[in-house]
């Protein structure tokens, strides 16, 4: 049984340090979630820690960390239904080849430079019970993934989501994601088969017959909460609660075939229907107690687990430096030089290029995962929280740089808005 | 084929399949790599109860089959962490070196100087479930004999992200 006045007492705890770093961080035009994820940090080893020993031992407790790590998921695993509910991979389609060629830069260049990285890290940071490929994979993965809310988040505050800009950052950012939890799901089979004993065939035929009678199927089922939401002007308390325990149900069925619950979640929000005011009212019953509870408990929790300290010496600062410069280079390099070649404008494909580098929320959301299975190691894994901290922290200065605010507001089309894309007050809820 | 066509098709064969490419050759190079021996999880300690009695700084450590220590492992660095103790090692080979301090400080006025106690052991990497054995031992502690002991990492946890 939890402790329930220790249990609460965190929850109140992390709701009042993240909310107050949330704020603070939208002082310096931050998005909120920058400061909940240092928020975060703070309360972990790395700060409250070891500022304050005594006290982070009594507030968490080792033997209460399952139960706090408990809460956190289940706000991950609808975090991650909202993320999949608000990407529609066709947005890629209407943006023509320069687009495609840009997504698809923006994955292989980080991708592929984080494997050379690997080659460089691998002997340094892990150990001989990890694969070298499924570190190097790992690293790929963890490294071209973009953070869609957070990215959607900035564009909207900076009144750039109908931009030309905006529309190519939004579809790249959603084909990298869901690209990016592909190649992370193959990883995460390609591990626990090995340890399971179902050979990996078995597993990756599971996964993909799994795919498709969810997109074939039941997607075709899910089209009629969209038919009575339009017929009667929203859902009953028991249908949103049946999409609940849909969402559940697939998370539940991706963690038996052998990759992780997330991803079952992850699928059921894509191929949920995606007419605007649809999305809009799912996103209106399930973000408030995700954002606002839920959430900060998972930034806590990954804070717990990130300790600074582990970071010491020169040499591995230098590795986290260079985590951050490979990250960097790969993903506002490859996203800049794709798009620039494509025929955008220098300082537009920079702008692009800086978008794309927004890891945020996502990267923990996998960084998480590496280290469940243990793919990385506790000192990289606070390495590459860092990266994703600096690589978030960066992107509105950066943008600010390369597209003040009062350029936006001249360039805006509003006209761009229509069914199936993701309005700006969708996106407010998980960005935030 | 019409030119914008061509363009992208050559511009998509340069900027995505071709760094495919040298990823397929990086995965393949770095199979030869070798990282540190792995140490990282739950090891359970056996040492011999009447010298580690003898010992007062090494008994003040707390180490008994009972109580295992967990190891985390980053690259050649590890911390070790027990119910009583704990320290930091590095990882050369298959020989690890750490230092392990009681958690209260100085247990005792037997254990001289700080307490810290020095760990010396060699992994059996061949081993499965994977073994350590070594010493533990004092320096400046005239009264602190070396102990040696045995260690067995717990099945739960010594798999990791093997392929």
């Amino acid at each position: 049984m939890p402790n329930l006045f220790t249990l609460v007492l965190q929850i109140a705890v992390v709701l009042v340090v993240c909310r107050a770093a949330g704020t603070l961080f939208q002082k310096i035009h931050q998005p909120r979630v920058v400061g909940e994820m240092f928020a975060g940090i703070m309360l972990g080893p790395s700060l409250l820690g070891w500022v304050a020993p005594h006290f982070s031992a009594y507030l968490f407790p080792a033997s209460s960390l399952g139960f706090l790590n408990a809460l956190s998921q289940v706000g991950v695993i609808i975090f991650m239904f909202l993320v999949g509910l608000g990407i529609n991979p066709r947005e890629l389609k209407r943006q023509g080849h320069a687009a495609v060629l840009t997504s698809h830069v923006s994955i292989t260049a980080p991708f592929v430079l984080a494997s050379f990285l690997a080659l460089y890290l691998y002997p340094r940071l892990s150990d001989d019970s990890v694969a070298f490929t499924s570190f190097a994979l790992f690293m790929g993965a963890a490294m071209s993934i973009t953070a869609f809310p957070v990215l959607a988040r900035i564009l909207n505050e900076r009144n750039m989501l109908q931009s030309r800009l905006g529309t190519v950052a939004i579809a790249c950012a959603a084909v990298d994601d869901v690209t990016g939890w592909c190649i992370l799901a193959y990883i995460v089979v390609l591990i626990r088969s090995s340890h399971s004993g179902t050979p990996i065939w078995v597993t990756l035929g599971g996964v993909v017959l799994f795919a498709l009678i969810m997109i074939y199927g039941v997607q075709r089922l899910l089209k009629r909460f969209a038919t009575i939401f339009e017929e009667q002007g929203g859902l009953s308390e028991n249908m949103v609660a049946f999409v609940l325990v849909l969402v559940l149900a697939s998370a539940l069925c991706t963690e038996s075939l052998g990759i992780h619950l997330l991803f079952g979640s992850f699928l059921m929000g894509a191929i949920m229907p995606k007419q605007q005011r649809f999305v809009r009212y799912l996103l209106d019953r399930f973000e408030t107690v995700t954002v606002t509870l839920l959430l900060p408990l998972f930034f806590a929790f990954t804070g717990l687990r990130t300790n600074i300290a582990l970071v010491k010496g020169p040499e591995m600062w230098m590795y986290c430096a260079l985590i951050v410069l490979v990250a960097t280079a790969g993903k506002l390099g490859g996203s800049m030089l794709a798009s620039w070649l494509t025929g955008m404008p220098a300082r537009e494909a920079a702008a692009l290029g800086t978008l794309m580098n927004t890891r945020g929320l996502m990267e923990l959301v996998i960084l998480n995962i590496g280290l469940d299975i243990k793919v990385i190691s506790p000192a990289l894994f606070s390495m590459m929280v860092m990266m994703a901290l600096i690589t978030t922290f960066m992107t509105s200065p950066v943008l600010e740089l390369l597209c003040p605010e009062e350029m936006n507001r001249k360039e805006v089309r509003p006209e761009r808005l229509r069914d199936g894309a993701l309005e700006p007050a969708a996106l407010n809820a998980t960005g935030d | 084929m019409p030119h914008s066509n061509r363009n992208f098709a050559i511009a998509y064969v340069l900027l995505v399949a071709l760094p495919i490419t040298g990823l397929i050759g990086v995965l393949r190079s770095g199979r030869n790599l070798k990282a540190p021996t792995s140490v990282d999880g739950v090891w359970r300690v056996q040492a011999d109860a009447t010298k580690v009695a003898l010992s007062a700084c090494v008994s003040a450590l707390g180490l008994d089959p009972d109580t295992p220590v967990a190891i985390s492992q980053s690259g050649k660095n590890f911390a070790i962490s027990g119910v009583k103790a704990g320290g930091t090692g590095v990882i050369e080979g298959t020989t690890l070196h750490a230092a392990l301090r009681p958690a209260g400080g100085p247990p005792s006025a037997n254990c001289a100087g700080e307490g810290s106690v020095a760990l010396t052991v060699t992994v059996d990497a061949k081993a499965d479930p994977r073994v350590m054995s070594g010493v533990l031992s004092v320096a400046g502690c005239p009264l602190c004999e070396a102990v040696e002991f045995h260690a067995v990492r717990q099945a739960s946890t010594q798999k990791k992200g093997a392929q």
